[in-house]
Formats: C-alpha cells, structure tokens, sequence
C-alpha cells in the first residue's frame, strides 16, 4: 500500500497533448459496469467526447463487475481499438462499492472522476467538476438537482439517507448517492473502500481532512437497462451511518464513543441502584431500610455492561493504536493544513 | 519438510492407461494422515479412468508423518504412473496443511483431492475433472445413493442440511472428500484446521464458480456408527466460525446493531411498567422478574451494539489489508489482454475435435481407442451441448439447453440429461426429464412440453449406448415408459406411437411465392383477409384489410392461446412459461400477430427460430374471426416472414391424425408426415400412454372443462400443465 500523495496540486496541469497511453494520465475516470451492454458504447464514445475538449491526457478504467449480458464483451471490443481505455474484469458480481475500489486501485491519474455506467451522468458535466476542484477542494461531488427516476422507490429513500448522512456526518452535501465525483487521488488512495462504502466517501472524506464541495450536475433518465437499486437499501444505511459516524468522528479516540455508549448505562445503573437501597417512608428517606432486590439486581447488571462497554472502548483504543492508518490520516491532514 | 519424487515413468506399466496421453494434465492430491489407508485401489483405480477419459494424470501422495507402511506399495505404483511423494515432517499437521503442500507439489492446472480410499467410482472422477474443464473452478461431489451405513447417512445428512440452512450453501454432501479445484483455487482461498471440509462454500463466497456433481458412492471402510463428544462439538465450531467468517465480517454492526438494537427495544418495554408503577405506587420491584429481565436485555443490547462497533472499527484499520473482491482479469491501456484461467473453458466448449486436432492422425487414433462412456451432463456443458446439437443434422429446437432450463425452471422436473463421450469427444447426447403425474405416472421424457427430441448421435453404437443407459437409468428411477419423441426414423425396433403427425416444408426463395404454394381455396381466403377492408360486392367476397406484424406481446399470446386451449378442452400452459421462453431465447422466440383495422388482436402465433427452420407452434384466434381466414393468414404471413428473414424451412407442429388442426394444415397444401415417437417400456405392465385427447374417456372432461369459466381454467391448468408434460 502507498502511502497518499499530498502533494499540493493548485495549478492546473498544463494540457498534455495526445501522448503515448503509457504516459500516466492527468485524469482517470472510473466507471463500474454492471449489465449495461447497451450502454457502453454511447457511454465511450461521450466520455471521449467530453474528455477530449478538456485537453489533456486521459483514462478511462471500466470495472466490469460481473455482468452476465455481454457486457464484457461489447468493452473487450471497445478496449482493443481504444489506447485510453482500461478494464478490469471481476469474477462475478461483487456490488459497486468493490468496483469503485477495484477501478480506483487500477487508475493513474491525479484527477480522479466516478461515475455510473447507465449515462444517467453526463460525462459533459466532468470538465465543470475539475475546474471547481482546482479552484482549491478535495472532493467535488455531483449533485442531481432535478433527478429523473421514479419518485417513491429511489427519490424518497434516497433524500431521507441524504438528510441523515449530511445531519449525521457533517458533510453537507445534498446527494451522496450521486456517483459523478471528481476526488484527489491521495483521498481516493487514503480511502480504503469496502461493503456500501461508496455512499459515504464524501463523509470520509471529511473525516480525512478533505475539502468537499458541490456542483449541481445534468441527471438523464435511463436510456437502456434496468434500475439496479431498490427500497430495501434503507435499513442497511442506517445502521452504517452509525458506524460512520463513529468512524470519522471517533476514529482516533474510539474509547470516547464507547464510553457515550457506556455513560447512560452507568446513571441508569446509578438510579437503579439508588432506587433499590433507598426508601421514602413518613419521616423521610430511609437508607438501606428496606431493599428493592429488583432494582438493586437491574441495576447491578448495568453497572457490569456499562464496564464492559467501556473496557472495550479500550480494546478499540489498542487496535486504532496498532493500525497505521490513523497515524497516516492525521499526517495527512496537518500537512494539507499547513499548505 | 522433505521431498521425495518417485520416478515419473508412465510407459512402462502394463495397465491400459498412458495410451491417450494428449489431454489436459491432473493433479491427483491424496494425504495419508493414518494407517487407514488403500492408495493402491485410489491410484490404479483414477489413473486408469482419467486415462480413458483422454487425460494425462499425476498423483501428489502426502504423507503426514512417520508413516512407512506405504512406501513399498507406492514404490510400485510409481512403476505404472506418475507419483510424487511429500512427506511433512513431525506429521499431525492435519489435511489443510497436507493438501497446500501437496498442491504446491502437483503441476497439473486441475487438482482433484481425494481420500486416500476408495471413496467414489473411480470412474466418476472423470466427471470431476470434466465439470472443471467445462469452466467450473471448483467441484464438490455429491455422493447420491450413499452405501455406508445409515447411522453414518444420517449423521451426514443433518449435517449439510443444517449447514444448508445457516449458511445458505446450494451443497449436499460437504463431507464428500473427493472435489476438484483449479489451482488457483487453493492458492487464493486459505483455510486451515479443519476448514478444508468447507472449501466449497468458502470458494464461492470468493467469487469463484463452485458446481456439485453427483457421484456414486463406494465407500471402502463402512466405520459405523457414531464419534467422539469432541468430533461433533468440533463441526458445530466450525460452523459457527465459518457462518461468521463469511457472514458478518463485512459490516459487523449491520448484524451486531440490528440485535442489539431490538434487545434493547424489546428490554426497555418490559421493563417500563414495573418501573412506572415502582415509581409512581411504589410497588417493589422485587418480585417483578420481568423487570430484571428487560433491564439485563437492554444492558445486553448495549453490549451488542458495543461489539458491532469494535468490529467496524477492526474492519476499517484493516480495509488496507482486505481486498474482498476478485479480479479476473485486466485489460492494459494497450489492448492486450493477460488472461488468467479463461483460456481453458473456451477450449472445452470449442468441442470434440479440439484434441484430435491438436495432435493430428496418431492422436485420433489414440481417441478411437479409448472407451466410450455414457454420462449425465455436468453443470458448465450448456454451451458445449449447444454446439453439438446445432451441428447435428437431426438437432431440433427443443434439444436446446434453453428449452430444457425453461422446462426445469418453470415445470420443476428433474433433467437427467445424458451425454455419450469418447475420452473428450462427444459422440451423442439424449435431453431426459423424469415427470411425475398422477394421470401419466413417472416417466422419462424426451423432451417434455416438445413436440420432437430424443436421441442426437454420430454413429449407430452411441445411439443403441444412449438408450440401453436411458432404459438403465429408468429402472433406476423406477418409471413406467422412456419416451422418446423422434421426429426421424432412428435405427433400431421399439413399440411406436402413430397419434400424431407433422407438417413441414421447404420454404421458396421469394416471399411472393408462399402465396402462391397454397391451395387456391385458401389463397383466396388470405387475399380476402389481407386486402383493405371493402364491403363484399355481388362479385367479390368481402374483405377484412388485417395485418399481420412480428410485435406481439406475451399478455396478447396468453390471452389468446388459453382461450383456444379452453374451447378444445385441454388445459393451457401457464402464462410464466411464455414469459420464460421469451427471455430465455429472446429474438428467436417471435410473436406474430394478426390485427384487425380496428386495432384489435384477434390471433397470435409464438415460432421459434433455430437454424434455417421457423417453428411456428403456440398460436390462438379469436373464435368469432374464423370467417375473416386470420388462421390461414398468419401463417402464411409468418411463412413469408421467414422468407424475409433468411429461413429455409417451415414447420407447422404436430397434430393429431384425423384432428380438425390436421385438416387445416392438410388444407394450407401440407402433406402430414408421420412422427416416430418411440417408447421403452421399463417398468412392470407398462404400456404406451393413453392419456391423450383422441382417448374417449376423456371427452367427458374435457367438455367440462370447455366450460368452465375462463379464470378458473387458467389458474387451475397453469397447475395442471405439470402434470401433463
């Protein structure tokens, strides 16, 4: 593993002219594919289009994730005639947060772009996103303002797990669902993804030190295909966001968050155990009087978790401890402060 | 660990074996843990069947441990094959460990780990290894009719089912140890301990294509009886580690918070009455068990939540680390590909000459003296059966894997397709299923739902091989009739069935010629419907101007088809057929159908299209357009289509001789040619079906049936049609 590249990127890379593919690219962009074989074509050929008018050397990195249509093929042929293009093929279907993370490990570039293979982004917007980054973010992420999908099975779910995520994590951004993203690539390399994790990039990001932005993006109706998303996403992302958060805020210092989780634990127990001993009768309070035994037990077992709670926030201090990561983040971060 | 290689000779046994020695090589791994042990009968045994499947074979022998007993007997084998020994030192290293340093050990691209016993058929493990080549990248066996003793079955059986239900594995027999893997396989999937028995399920979860292929047992050493205590507490850990391993790693809190959070819901509510009631009556909490109980939940779910997050913490300082996806392959900048494993199935499927190409006449030669074998068809061979079945002058439509997914897909019959093969060369195939009915029994049907199938072969001796193992395995199964619906004459002299007929014919060059074949009856009919609608003049008939287009759709065809099935009293398909057919095969299923001016459907026909030959065979009509001549329009105008599009040939479908569909064809200018459906009759007193709509018992039924409400035939024929394969 690498370690990420801080490297300060203000200037804008002066415009490459058509080189050799082996020359590292300026800017990679990564699309994962999932049974879209009518897709890819046009996909290619606006993506050339739109990246050939930014003037400088580029990638494309299709991540076939398994598609089972022909896809592969139909990108096999596209890459034989086509320097710039890279594929990835994977065994069967892993999701789209492996994809990105494959496409990402597979790309060059400085310049990062995500996007969706089913041209529901347009890859025109891509020259906006980098201009915006180079004004001086980290992350400049996509944002579908007037979408075009079926209102109750995608819209709704998705602009309640942006509320939620933007509340919960501090990023503000509108729609984390919207995968045209352009990222720095030491963010995208510091970032190790895995499960669902693409949703929350943007929020990562911040954890990281990241400057993140929005730029309202074109959002196109499905052309072809099949909508691969449905309401059952909901539930998961919730119990995400709670890990989320606890990353990106706690990550350095996790026994603060279990010792939140411990500390009602530990009124409660203090309550239940005051419940227990002490006895209002006519001349007032009376102290181990009279016992409760069933306060007293409950708060006892409450006593006992809140310590175990708390210990294992311990247990979480070590293995954050051991890891290099964190040690890397807060490096990171100081040196993009400095600059 | 040190290494001792015996000498690789392969010429100088006297076993039939080295003569084909052309294929792909296989690495046979065995670990000797104990003295209980015949690699002997294991060796001789595989060698000789990988032989005569067209392979070339190594054996990796792993001994685990100061265990001499074999040495002389091993000493020998090497004499006939190819063996490498590996001893581990210091042994009781278990078989994870034996089998990495056996694979490290064996050269061959396609490993098969077997017990150092007879476990299975020698012969089986060609299936194993012909699963692999046909692109699996590991094979677990299924050891179907088990022989050993029924405690030991049972035990094994709660065993996978119970792994089953936890984990969601599609397997039946983990504790079979004979499975084959690709290397790269083992290289990427870890395992240790006793793990190696779970391999399969592990692989899958990789991402890797597991298939299970049936064996026949043959178990050596009948060990009756029941384990040790500790055996069996082991398995459950075991289970319970590898649930977890393959489960809930990914995002520990999705599982550890959704528990908790409902522990701690549910510990709560019981316990916020008593408190309220302490609190406000001061009633004593003493004697409120549910009280503590709800507070030592809700501490509990706590807890929960609190291990959901520490490992979510573990997994994300680690993500560096885990990469939990698969690449198969990159595609560089360039063009280029480096291909990895795939090269392999795209070989297998090319088929039969493939070898015999390779090596020129002596390999042929050597391919025609291997034995031929008849087998059922494996997982993978989809696309190679295909490819045979195109190629065969005799190959319909319904000899197709697609027909027969959408039958076992939609219909649940148990497919027992047979393959005849020659080493690597196929020589015939046979589609079976095994229908059950309560009105017909259990039977073997080639092909069900089909109006031809049977026997495809290249020469007369894979032909009488196919059916003598059809009859065979009909006993097996115990099933009334083979029925094998012919549409040529196949050598041979078996009790026939003369119900039915079919019509085909040559198509002409030139779509304006159709016309002009038909009778002139008819013809006149199809211009009358045809032409612009126009009210019938004292000279000419009238006219109806309706149109015949290939944009039907499956609600159209359903609607119209039951309903045509309704008025002859047979009950229809279910509409989920049509829709399967239609997505398996895509263009190659077209719906014509035929619309009036005034944009009503009124008839529809679903063809097929395989070859040069259009199957024109579901289709309905409207009852009251019979005077239109739709019925005869539409054929005449999907014939014409065909033209259009390139086909040569045009089949009608069958009938049954003397049926009002038969005088129909016969007056489109067919010519009925009969069918040779053939039967073997295995069971006991079996006889030729009398189940069919000419038999006059069922007239009665069938009125009934015509009148019944059209709803009630639907759901209740899309139930029966099952049955009436």
């Amino acid at each position: 593993m690498t370690a990420p590249d801080p490297q300060p990127e203000g200037n804008p890379p002066a415009p490459v002219s058509e080189g050799p593919a082996c020359v590292v690219p300026s800017l990679s962009v990564v699309v994962p594919i999932f049974n879209e074989r009518d897709n890819i074509a046009p996909l290619h050929e606006a993506l050339t289009y739109s990246l050939r008018a930014l003037g400088r050397s580029y990638e494309i990195v299709l991540v076939d994730d398994g598609s089972t249509d022909g896809s592969r093929d139909v990108m096999r042929r596209l890459a034989a005639n086509d320097p710039h293009l890279r594929l990835v093929l994977f065994r069967r279907n892993y999701g789209q947060t492996p994809a990105m993370a494959a496409g990402f490990r597979a790309c060059r570039g400085r310049t990062i772009v995500s996007m969706d293979g089913d041209l529901q982004n347009d890859p025109a917007d891509i020259g906006r996103l980098v201009e915006k980054l180079e004004e001086g973010y980290d992350v400049v992420c996509g944002w579908r303002r007037n979408r075009q999908d079926r209102v109750a099975t995608r819209l709704l779910p998705s602009k309640i797990a942006n509320f939620l995520i933007a509340r919960v994590t501090g990023a503000h951004i509108h729609d984390t669902g919207c995968s045209l993203k352009v990222y720095r690539s030491w963010v995208v390399r510091s970032l190790h993804l895995y499960s669902d994790m693409h949703r929350f990039l943007a929020a990562l990001g911040v954890g990281l030190g990241a400057r993140i932005t929005e730029l309202p993006v074109r959002h196109h109706a499905r052309r072809a295909g099949v909508s691969k998303y449905g309401l059952g996403r909901v539930f998961r992302v919730l119990a995400d966001l709670v890990g989320i958060k606890m990353l990106i805020q706690f990550a350095a210092h996790p026994i603060r968050w279990f010792s939140l989780l411990a500390l009602p634990l530990f009124v409660l127990s203090t309550l239940m155990l005051l419940l227990g001993f002490v006895k209002r009768t006519h001349e007032g309070l009376d102290l181990f009087g009279d016992f409760d035994m069933g306060a007293v037990a409950a708060g006892a077992v409450a006593l006992l978790i809140a310590m175990n709670v708390f210990l294992l926030g311990f247990l979480a201090e070590l293995q954050v401890k051991v890891s290099r990561f964190f040690r890397k983040r807060t490096a990171v971060t100081a040196r993009e402060a400095i600059r | 660990m040190s290494e001792a290689t015996a000498k690789a000779t392969g010429e100088a046994g006297a076993a039939p074996a080295p003569a084909a020695a052309s294929g792909p090589l296989v690495s046979v791994v065995l670990a000797i843990t104990d003295n209980e042990a015949h690699p002997r009968k294991v060796i001789d045994g595989f060698g000789a069947a990988l032989a005569q499947g067209g392979y070339r074979s190594e054996f990796v022998v792993v001994i685990d441990g100061p265990i001499h007993r074999f040495d002389d007997e091993l000493a020998e084998l090497a004499t006939r094959w190819t063996v490498h020994i590996v001893s581990l030192e210091g042994g009781g290293l278990g078989e994870s460990i034996a089998l990495s340093a056996g694979v490290g050990r064996a050269q061959g691209e396609l490993v098969v780990n077997a017990p150092p016993y007879l476990q299975i058929e020698p012969d089986d493990v060609v299936d194993v290894v012909k699963a692999l080549e046909a692109g699996a990248d590991c094979v677990a066996t299924w050891r179907d009719r088990r022989v050993d003793p029924w405690l030991n079955q049972l035990q094994s059986r709660l065993f996978n089912r119970m792994l089953r239900l936890i984990m969601n594995a599609p397997f039946h027999d983990l504790n079979s140890g004979t499975r084959g893997f690709r290397r790269q396989v083992l290289e990427e999937v870890a395992v240790y301990g006793e793990l190696y028995r779970f391999l399969p399920v592990l692989a899958l979860r990789q991402g890797f294509r597991v298939v299970e292929v049936r064996v026949r047992h043959k178990e050596e050493k009948g060990r009756a009886g029941f384990y040790g205590v500790g055996v069996y507490l082991r398995r459950l850990l075991d289970i319970l580690a590898i649930t977890f391993l393959t489960r809930f790693t990914q995002r520990p809190l999705r599982f550890f918070g959704y528990v908790g959070f409902a522990a701690a819901l549910v510990g709560v509510l019981l316990a916020v009455w008593p408190l309220w009631d302490k609190l406000a009556n001061d009633n004593s909490l003493a004697d409120r068990p549910l009280f503590v109980l709800g507070a030592i939940l809700a501490a509990f779910g706590v807890q929960l939540i609190g291990f959901g997050l520490i490992g979510e913490i573990i997994i994300f300082t680690q993500a560096p680390n885990l990469r939990d996806y698969k690449v198969e392959e990159e595609v560089a900048a360039d063009g280029t590909a480096a291909v990895r494993g795939a090269e392999l199935d795209e070989s297998a499927a090319e088929d039969p000459p493939a070898v015999a190409v390779a090596d020129g006449v002596s390999a042929t030669a050597k391919q025609d003296e291997l034995p031929v074998r008849v087998r059922e068809l494996l997982p993978g061979e989809d696309a190679r059966w295909d490819a045979y079945v195109s190629r065969h002058a005799q190959g319909t439509f319904f000899h197709r894997t697609g027909w027969s997914r959408t039958v076992g897909e939609i219909f649940r019959h148990e497919p027992h397709h047979l393959v005849v093969e020659q080493g690597r060369r196929w020589l015939g195939v046979l589609p079976l299923f095994l229908t059950k009915s309560p009105f017909l029994g259990r039977n073997l049907v080639s092909v069900p739902y089909s109006v031809y199938g049977g026997v495809l072969a290249s020469d007369e001796r894979a032909h009488e091989l196919l059916l003598a193992r059809a009859g065979e395995l009909g006993e097996e199964l115990s099933v009334g009739f083979v029925e094998l619906r012919h549409l040529e004459l196949r050598p041979g002299d078996r009790p026939r069935s003369d119900l039915y007929v079919t019509f085909r014919c040559e198509l002409p060059d030139d779509p304006a010629e159709v016309m002009k074949r038909i009778p002139k009856k008819r013809r006149a009919e199809v211009r009358a419907a045809r032409e612009p609608q126009a009210d019938g003049t004292a000279k000419r008939r009238r006219s109806f101007g309706i149109q015949v287009r290939d944009d039907g759709s499956i609600d159209e065809l359903f609607r119209l088809f039951a309903y045509n099935k309704r008025r002859l009293g047979s009950p229809s398909l279910p509409k989920r057929w049509f829709q399967a057919l239609r997505d398996e095969f895509g263009k190659a299923a077209v719906i014509h159908r035929a619309i009036e001016p005034s944009g009503r459907t009124i008839a529809a026909v679903m063809s097929f299209t395989f070859k040069d030959t259009v199957y024109a065979y579901y289709s309905g009509s409207l009852g009251d357009v019979n005077h239109t001549g739709v019925n005869n329009y539409i054929y005449c105008a999907i014939m014409e289509w065909a033209v259009e599009n390139g086909y040569r040939r045009f089949d009608f479908g069958r009938s049954r001789v003397g049926s009002g569909p038969a005088k129909f064809k016969i007056n489109m200018g067919f010519q009925p040619e009969p069918l040779h459906y053939e039967y073997l009759l295995v069971g006991p007193g079996s006889k030729l079906p009398e189940f069919h709509p000419s038999n006059p018992k069922l007239a009665l039924p069938r009125r009934i049936w015509s009148k019944m409400p059209m709803t009630l035939c639907n759901s209740l024929g899309a139930r029966l049609s099952r049955y009436l394969p």
